[in-house]
């Protein structure tokens, strides 16, 4: 690969300039597996503190904040970055583009989701942590007293206008950006989810903004829009934060439903089943999503008429969701099925979802609800298709294109085993929360009284919790034993379907040499049945533009750090400073030509066969 | 994508397509002209909604919102071009965030106590 000799730039610079989508999408997996992490030891100590009845191994309000954490660690610092790294490391792969159409702003995307995740995490070392849940409702985050719930608004804040503009950046991406012959209808069915996603993205995101802005307004600044007793309202906060975050659930399950149509069809040897139904089913969860939101409300007192209009929407989208399952388990029907790691994760994603979406129908009844809500039920319920669906997807994701983002293939045994004993750790660890809830145990109370059948149940999860944690390590030693003794993997380790399997693996900086021609749905297979070793290019050899990198970016999400820290701490020149900081960055950004540079068609590999 | 595909078209076809486009450019010329017509007129008639006494503040404030929506739908299809080739995206989207927008505000008017 060292045939075009660039100089060899400082690494760490070069990550923290990078503008390259696969760079990106290796930081953002990064970051989003350190999250993960931190986000899982939280609930371990959770599982730990709930182990015995009254046990005090945190007290009340280090388990509240170990609560809150954990949460907004796993959904907003975790499921989210990990998701948009596999968005960067094979979207643009996959519509056979040589990147994003905003690199520079793809950049900035993952620096301010950085900053903010850093933010979010200051509180452990600054005196508490956010402690009003996950969902911040106010009042009792406008009055919760220190500076937790500051970190909250402001690190959300920041890093949801990094997700923003990166779900911005993928729709005019795959717009934009298709190679030749790659119509709406032949694209695969990830790069289909990343579209609708990012679109749920865009219209979801702003009710969040909104909702966070007000609270720090209410915090920082004395505003009273939540404050009841000053005219306020905070239902107005549910509804903002609810609007937002039904739409958010979708966001992180329909990259997953991408990542197990990719998958299935390969490990199953046989096309997808009904595309178009799998397209139209995605599109219409995706609308649906945005008019459900009260489900999470019913118990608020908004009246029978509301609550039934937001029911029966709710019951909707089981219809779409079932389609989906239905195409899945037909497309293995009668195929060739290969159990590899990855497959076993689609596989066992199947039942666990479906147990999943059945207590989400149980809890779209608001008569029943009233009985479920805030119990561990609902514990149980968002578990099941947080876990084992978007936790599911992400791990089938890892270890189908690992080799494809690495270069190395991850051992399989130790995946299965890893699998294994996650799949039974997680079933053993929330199956019983929803006899817990059943039997009244509240969620988010940091203990349970002995004597009133709690005990056995609440061992059992403990158990589960800490199984799961066995199986990460598993996992983590796989990565680290493959990365350093792992095989090389070909360019299509799994005789795969699209376009990001006819490259090399890792895939060379500019993806395609020639940008390849698409004469169908699952192109690369059409080619390998054709006979083809290679996707038929659509262009002749040619020089390749490429875009300057860049430390803009790292310094606008340094700025926006400073003055967001700043302000909770009430040091306004500073807090100015930053915002001057990050706007003389944009600035800059706007005056200086970025002309990029060309690698010339001399400097490529001959052949462009597998970039060796 | 590709929507310029006609660069390799002969001088015959050419001078043909100029007709076309001529014909288009002239129907276009009088939309302008009649959608500028009809929103000074409807500009008009929400400053006499506002200034006339006998119309009730009331009717006059949901006349004068109505009155901007057709104002935006002409802003936006006559002199923004939407209703042009090319425009699906960005039609989309404005009326799926119009959508959204306005299911979260009748919500909010309707459900908050
Ligand atoms: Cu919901």
């Amino acid at each position: 690969m060292s045939a075009h000799a660039q100089k060899k730039k400082n690494p760490i610079w070069d990550w923290l300039t990078t503008v390259d989508h696969k760079k990106i999408g290796i930081l953002y997996l990064a970051t989003g597996a350190f999250f993960f992490l931190l986000g899982g030891l939280e609930a371990i100590l959770i599982r730990i503190q709930l182990l015995y009845p009254e046990n005090n191994f945190v007290g009340a309000q280090t388990f509240n904040e170990l609560l809150t954490m954990h949460g907004t660690t796993m959904i907003f610092l975790a499921a989210m970055p990990l998701v948009f790294g596999f968005f960067n490391a094979i979207v643009p792969l996959q519509i056979g583009a040589r990147d994003v159409a905003f690199p520079f702003v793809n950049s900035l995307g993952y620096w301010l989701f950085t900053a903010g995740g850093i933010m979010l995490n200051l509180g452990w070392f600054l005196g508490g942590s956010p402690d009003a849940g996950w969902t911040g409702y106010a009042p009792l985050s406008t009055t919760s007293p220190g500076n937790g719930v500051d970190f909250y608004v402001l690190g959300l804040q920041i890093s949801g206008i990094g997700t923003l503009i990166g779900g911005i950046n993928f729709l005019v991406t795959i717009v934009n950006m298709r190679a030749p012959g790659m119509t709406f209808m032949r694209m695969p069915l990830f790069t289909w989810t990343t579209f609708i996603t990012s679109g749920l993205i865009l219209f979801a995101f702003p009710a969040l903004t909104i909702g966070l802005a007000l609270l720090m307004l209410d915090r920082l600044f004395g505003t009273q829009f939540f404050a009841a007793e000053a005219g306020g309202n905070p239902i107005i906060y549910e509804h903002l934060f609810w609007i937002f975050g039904h739409p958010e659930v979708y966001i992180l399950i329909l990259p997953a439903f991408g990542i197990f149509s990719e998958v299935i069809p390969v490990m199953a040897k046989k096309r997808l089943f009904g595309y178009s139904a799998m397209v139209f089913a995605t599109a219409l969860i995706g609308f649906l999503g945005f008019m459900v939101w009260v489900h999470h409300m019913f118990t608020v007192g908004l009246g029978p008429i509301a609550n039934s209009i937001f029911a029966v929407a709710t019951m909707l989208i089981a219809v779409p969701t079932g389609v989906k399952i239905f195409n899945w388990l037909f497309t293995m029907w009668g195929g060739k099925v290969v159990f590899t790691t990855a497959n076993l994760w689609a596989v066992g994603f199947i039942p666990s979802f479906v147990l999943g979406g059945m207590t989400g129908v149980m809890l779209s009844v608001p008569p029943a609800d009233y009985q479920y809500h805030d119990s561990y039920f609902v514990v149980a319920h968002f578990h099941y298709v947080i876990v084992g669906g978007v936790v599911f997807g992400l791990f089938a994701g890892m270890y189908y294109w690992w080799p494809k983002i690495f270069g190395r293939m991850l051992n399989e045994t130790l995946g299965k085993i890893h699998f294994w004993l996650f799949f039974i750790g997680f079933h053993l660890t929330f199956f019983p929360q929803h006899f817990l809830g059943l039997m009244g145990m509240p969620r988010r109370v940091y203990t349970y009284l002995s004597g009133q059948e709690l005990e056995t149940a609440n061992f059992v999860s403990s158990i589960g919790a800490f199984l799961m944690g066995v199986a990460t390590i598993v996992m983590l030693w796989n990565i680290i034993q493959t990365s350093v003794a792992g095989k090389k993997a070909s360019n299509d380790p799994w005789d795969a379907r699209t376009l990001e399997w006819a490259i090399s693996s890792p895939p060379p900086e500019y993806n395609f040499a020639q940008t390849p021609l698409v004469r169908g749905l699952d192109a690369f297979w059409l080619e390998k049945r054709a006979g083809n070793k290679t996707m038929t290019p659509a262009e002749p050899l040619d020089d390749i533009h490429m875009p300057d990198s860049s430390i803009l970016p790292f310094m606008m999400a340094v700025g926006l750090f400073i003055a967001a820290l700043s302000a909770i701490y009430s040091s306004w020149a500073i807090a100015i400073g930053g915002l001057v900081l990050t706007f003389a960055m944009m600035f800059l950004r706007s005056v200086i030509d970025y002309h990029g540079y060309h690698i010339h068609k001399e400097d490529l590999p001959s052949e462009g066969v597998d970039g060796k | 994508m590709g929507s310029h595909q006609n660069d390799s078209v002969s001088k015959h076809d050419q001078s043909h397509l100029d007709i076309h486009h001529k014909i288009a450019h002239q129907k276009e010329l009088k939309q302008h002209i009649v959608s500028f017509a009809m929103m000074i007129f409807l500009t008009m008639l929400s400053f006499i909604a506002v200034a006339s006494e006998a119309i009730s503040t009331r009717f006059a404030i949901l006349f004068i919102l109505v009155l901007a929506g057709i104002q935006a739908a002409f802003q936006l299809y006559i002199w923004m071009h939407l209703s042009h080739k090319g425009h699906q995206y960005p039609t989309w989207g404005i009326f799926f965030g119009i959508g959204v927008a306005a299911t979260c505000v009748a919500a909010g008017a309707a459900m908050i106590w």
